[in-house]
């Protein structure tokens, strides 16, 4: 199969995914990278990258049960799926590597 | 409260989103909205809501439409298939059809694109709209028109700007062309202008370098067009330079963009009117020149302002500022200028115009032509359906109801017409240049113009696809099933009425046309060769200069010492100009001095004049050089000016007296005398126009040259000519013309015209032949069996041929007389703008009732021969 190419925001995303657990749809996700990364996103681009992940692959989706907030609205939550962990792994292996190759005061300050 | 979002929003703009992800995305949104409500308040919240709704508009998220039945889609797709498969299948008949259609479209095509541009002349003035131009006629005492002129004199202006406020920018110009130098170097130039300085406001023109506002207005400006400044100083930047005229020196104040052809008046060289004031003698004698009606003018109609309230007026300004009884013999009239080159045909037009009669039958004809190759579609198919009955019927049996076999026939008509659109369209791409060449116009496209043309013949080919396309679907999709498919469909010996009805139709347009243009050439054929009364061959005109008038005595003996010189005259007009100068008169009529009922034009000439023509005397005698008296008392009358004026012979003319009112300053009075001569009538002029009566006498200037000499060696007494002319005057280029040339010009439009109209009849009849072909080939085939028995049974191939060539003459003998009378009436019509014309006689109609049938059965008699000489065993053997 060809690698398939993950993308900055992709990658954001997905781990967001990945940290909020079970509770992670749309606008606590956006909510989070606003918070956490100081990264102002529109929920249709956070929406447009989950539906591009969910094609991929790399999650997974299922619809919530009906709640008493959002007009009684389901929520769609993601969940990653194996060869999204793989992908996350495999990142972090490269970049850990990368890192473990960087001399020591090579980074000025 | 707790806050909502706009509803609307939920139930329209989300409907867009597909059904399974609209209740996240709005569930996302209301939390989001809620959120905002709180942050940046209610209005804020809304606007956001919204404009995060219309974000969510991302490929993956839009609802796409569906099919939730292919099977249309697939038809339409297997009707396009078939359609080319037949093509591919019937070469012949998909190649006749096709060429005839992209002929007629093609034909349509130029035609429209020389009808576009006949109707875009003078469109391109900004207030092309409101642009009107005012015209001068004369009436004879019996209320005829003597003259209807395209111009007016020089006093009218100044007057018409102080009495008609409606007329809110008026200017005028007088053409007058002549030898300009630059530096060392001499130029002829035609088309000068010299015009006020509100020219450019009521005119458009493009100014490249200069300022528009002030152009003119300096007495020594000129403005010259780009051609004309690259001429004189090889560069469009030429502000300033001088250039001379008549030893005055004039300034480049602008060069504009050259003139677009369609104009019904073309300038290259735009002088200040300061200087025509010359022309006349001054400016004082200028504004008392009423008769030198050579100005052109024009005006802006102020908005709101009526033209019929203007014209009403004329009449009273006339007598205040002209002369009391004024309105009764002459008038002014106003016309709309962007109806000027096809609606004016007057005396002294500044070019010569078209006609919308030539618009609308060449329209016709493109119609026609149309007509034809829609018919052989239409006969053609239909005289193939039974080929396709079998298909119908099959599909019927598996379901196909008629809507699905109408769009199927439709479909592969739209097929054929679309491609025979684009075969056209490429067509036209080959032709236009020799149009061009033809017609002397430039006809061209911009690009954007090219791509909405080929917008419309495309759209046009869609509605001629389903026009031509209609009858065959509909017959063909209410064929029965049963009988088809039994075999009992059958080409049939006759052929239906509809299909005869057609080619009568074709054929009767064939046959007019072909009546029509053999009128036509009869006419121009007879204008060509009627004895007009004076010699045209062997004749150059050339004008008379300051320069050549000074020096015109020795320059003629020497020019006549050489024998190939027959004779030189001087004359203010020459055979082919047009008779424009008129003065009132008094004839002796029994004794009285009486007024004639209708204004006689005259003509100044010297007495070498009828010689040098060699126009008849019929009566009296020639003006003599060594009788004083001729210069000013003596007359030559044309016969229709006896006439007119009642003297009982030609003979009885002679020694009468006359008075014409021409001012002599000599006399101090006007011209008196006797008649001594009375000459054959002239066709002076086009033989569209009556001879006039015409009055000849010597006093006055005559600034044209005419030159007879033999016919031996022409090139040889044409370089005598210039070089005796160089010799004699230096400073004036030689310019002249052959007589017989400028005759053909007269009716140089009117044959171009004939020519085009040949061209397009001629087209029409192939058309029409290619559709008999077709039809032809097609019903032998279809009659193979019948051939062949008959064959068998002892029939001759005559007999053959006969019976089968029978129903063509017998169809092609209808229209031939259909087409006649039809022919007649417009024919008739036509001749009447000709005062000489010709009878239409039976010959044009013998013609194209013999060409008709011979065409017509050359063209099916190959096919017909063929099918009558076949071995019948062919035909038989195989029938099942």
């Amino acid at each position: 199969m060809r690698k398939v190419y993950i993308g900055e925001l992709e990658e954001v995303i997905l781990l967001m995914v990945v940290i909020l657990e079970e509770n992670a749809y749309g606008v606590a996700i956006t909510q989070q990278i606003e918070q956490q990364l100081n990264r102002k996103l529109s929920i249709s681009a956070v929406h447009a990258t989950l539906h591009r992940l969910l094609d991929k692959g790399y999650v997974d989706s299922y619809m919530g049960g009906v709640t008493t907030e959002r007009g009684g609205r389901r929520k769609r939550y993601f969940k990653i799926t194996a060869s999204g962990s793989k992908i996350l792994q495999e990142i972090q292996e490269v970049r850990t590597n990368l890192w473990s190759q960087v001399p020591p005061n090579a980074l000025t300050t | 409260m707790k806050q909502h979002p706009p509803k609307w929003i939920n139930s329209t703009l989300l409907r867009i989103y597909k059904n399974e992800l609209r209740e996240e995305i709005a569930g996302d949104l209301l939390e989001f909205y809620d959120i905002w409500v709180e942050k940046h308040g209610v209005r804020k919240a809304k606007f956001l809501y919204i404009w995060h709704a219309i974000k969510f508009f991302r490929w993956y998220a839009i609802k796409k439409p569906t099919l939730k039945n292919s099977n249309n889609l697939n038809m339409y797709s297997s009707y396009f298939k078939i359609a080319r498969r037949n093509l591919a299948k019937h070469k012949a008949f998909a190649f006749i059809n096709i060429a005839g259609l992209s002929i007629g479209l093609a034909c349509c095509l130029m035609i429209s694109i020389y009808v576009k541009d006949e109707l875009s002349y003078d469109r391109f003035h900004e207030n092309a709209d409101k642009i009107y131009r005012i015209t001068r006629d004369f009436k004879s005492p019996d209320g005829s028109t003597t003259l209807h002129l395209a111009r007016l004199s020089p006093p009218f202006l100044p007057l018409l700007k102080e009495d008609f406020p409606e007329m809110e920018t008026l200017t005028r110009f007088c053409s007058q062309g002549g030898v300009f130098r630059v530096k060392e170097k001499l130029f002829n130039e035609e088309l000068v202008g010299w015009a006020d300085p509100d020219f450019f406001k009521v005119f458009t023109f493009d100014f490249i370098s200069g300022n528009q506002e002030t152009a003119l207005s300096d007495p020594s400006s000129m403005v010259l067009a780009e051609s004309i400044a690259m001429k004189y100083f090889g560069t469009t930047d030429a502000l300033g330079k001088t250039v001379s005229y008549q030893e005055k020196d004039f300034q480049v104040t602008g060069v504009v963009k050259d003139m677009p052809e369609n104009s019904h008046f073309h300038l290259e060289i735009i002088g200040s009117f300061a200087y025509a004031e010359n022309f006349y003698g001054g400016a004082e004698a200028m504004k008392s020149a009423w008769g030198e009606n050579n100005l052109s003018n024009y005006f802006i109609l102020k908005d709101g302002a009526s033209v019929a309230q203007i014209e009403s007026r004329f009449p009273a300004f006339l007598s205040t500022h002209f002369v009391e009884d004024a309105p009764e013999w002459t008038g002014l009239h106003v016309q709309k200028m962007t109806d000027i080159h096809l609606h004016s045909d007057l005396e002294l037009e500044l070019s010569v115009n078209s006609d919308i009669s030539y618009v609308y039958t060449l329209s016709g004809i493109a119609l026609l032509i149309l007509i034809i190759a829609m018919i052989n579609y239409m006969n053609l198919t239909t005289a193939k359906s039974a080929n396709r009955a079998k298909e119908v019927g099959v599909r019927k049996t598996i379901g196909a109801g008629k809507q699905n076999l109408v769009s199927q026939f439709l479909i592969e008509s739209v097929v054929l017409v679309e491609i025979a659109a684009i075969a056209a369209v490429v067509l036209v791409q080959f032709l236009l240049p020799f149009l061009r060449t033809f017609t002397e116009k430039s006809l061209s496209f911009t690009n954007q113009e090219g791509i909405m043309a080929i917008l419309i013949v495309l759209s046009l080919g869609l509605i001629i696809g389903i026009m031509a396309g209609a009858y065959p679907a509909f017959y063909l999709s209410s064929l029965k099933t049963l009988k088809v498919l039994n075999g009992r469909i059958s080409g049939g010996v006759k052929t239906p009425m509809l299909r005869r009805s057609l080619v009568i139709v074709q054929f009767t347009i064939s046959a007019t046309l072909i009546a029509i243009t053999a009128i036509i050439f009869q006419q121009i054929e007879f204008i060509q060769n009627k004895k007009l009364g004076y010699e045209k061959d062997h004749v150059i005109t050339t004008f008379v200069d300051k320069e050549v008038r000074e020096n015109y005595e020795p320059f003629k003996r020497a020019l006549l010492e050489h024998s190939s010189i027959k004779s030189i005259a001087r004359s203010r007009v020459v055979p082919t100009d047009q008779l424009l100068s008129y003065s009132g008169a008094r004839v002796e009529l029994k004794g009285e001095m009486v007024k004639p009922s209708v204004n006689i034009l005259n003509l100044r000439v010297d007495h070498e004049f009828l010689d040098t023509y060699g126009i008849k005397i019929k009566a009296g005698r020639n003006f003599d050089e060594n009788i004083i008296s001729d210069k000013t008392q003596a007359f030559i009358l044309n016969e229709a000016a006896v006439k007119m004026i009642g003297w009982e012979s030609n003979e009885d003319a002679i020694g009468r007296q006359v008075e014409y009112h021409v001012y002599v300053n000599e006399l101090g009075g006007h011209l008196k005398g006797k008649v001594i001569g009375v000459i054959e009538d002239v066709h002076f002029e086009s033989l569209k126009n009556q001879i006039t009566p015409q009055i000849m006498f010597v006093h006055g200037s005559k600034n044209k040259m005419s030159i007879k000499f033999s016919g031996d060696n022409v090139f040889e007494t044409m370089s005598l000519i210039e070089e005796t002319w160089a010799g004699y005057f230096p400073n004036t280029p030689i310019y002249y013309n052959f007589i017989d040339d400028r005759f053909e010009n007269l009716y140089q439009a009117e044959s171009r015209r004939a020519t085009l109209f040949a061209c397009f009849s001629l087209l029409a009849i192939l058309l029409a032949c290619l559709g008999l072909f077709g039809l032809a080939s097609f019903i032998v085939v279809q009659r193979s069996k019948e051939i062949s028995i008959r064959k068998v049974l002892g029939a001759t191939v005559f007999n053959i041929s006969s019976i089968l060539t029978k129903e063509f003459i017998l169809m092609v003998g209808v229209s031939v007389l259909l087409g006649f009378p039809i022919a007649f009436l417009a024919m008739n019509s036509w001749l009447e703008n000709y005062a000489y014309r010709i009878s239409i006689g039976y010959l044009p109609f013998l013609l194209a009732a013999v060409l008709s049938i011979f065409i017509a059965v050359s063209t099916i008699g190959l096919q017909i021969y063929q099918a009558a000489t076949k071995n019948p065993v062919k035909y038989l053997k195989n029938d099942g």
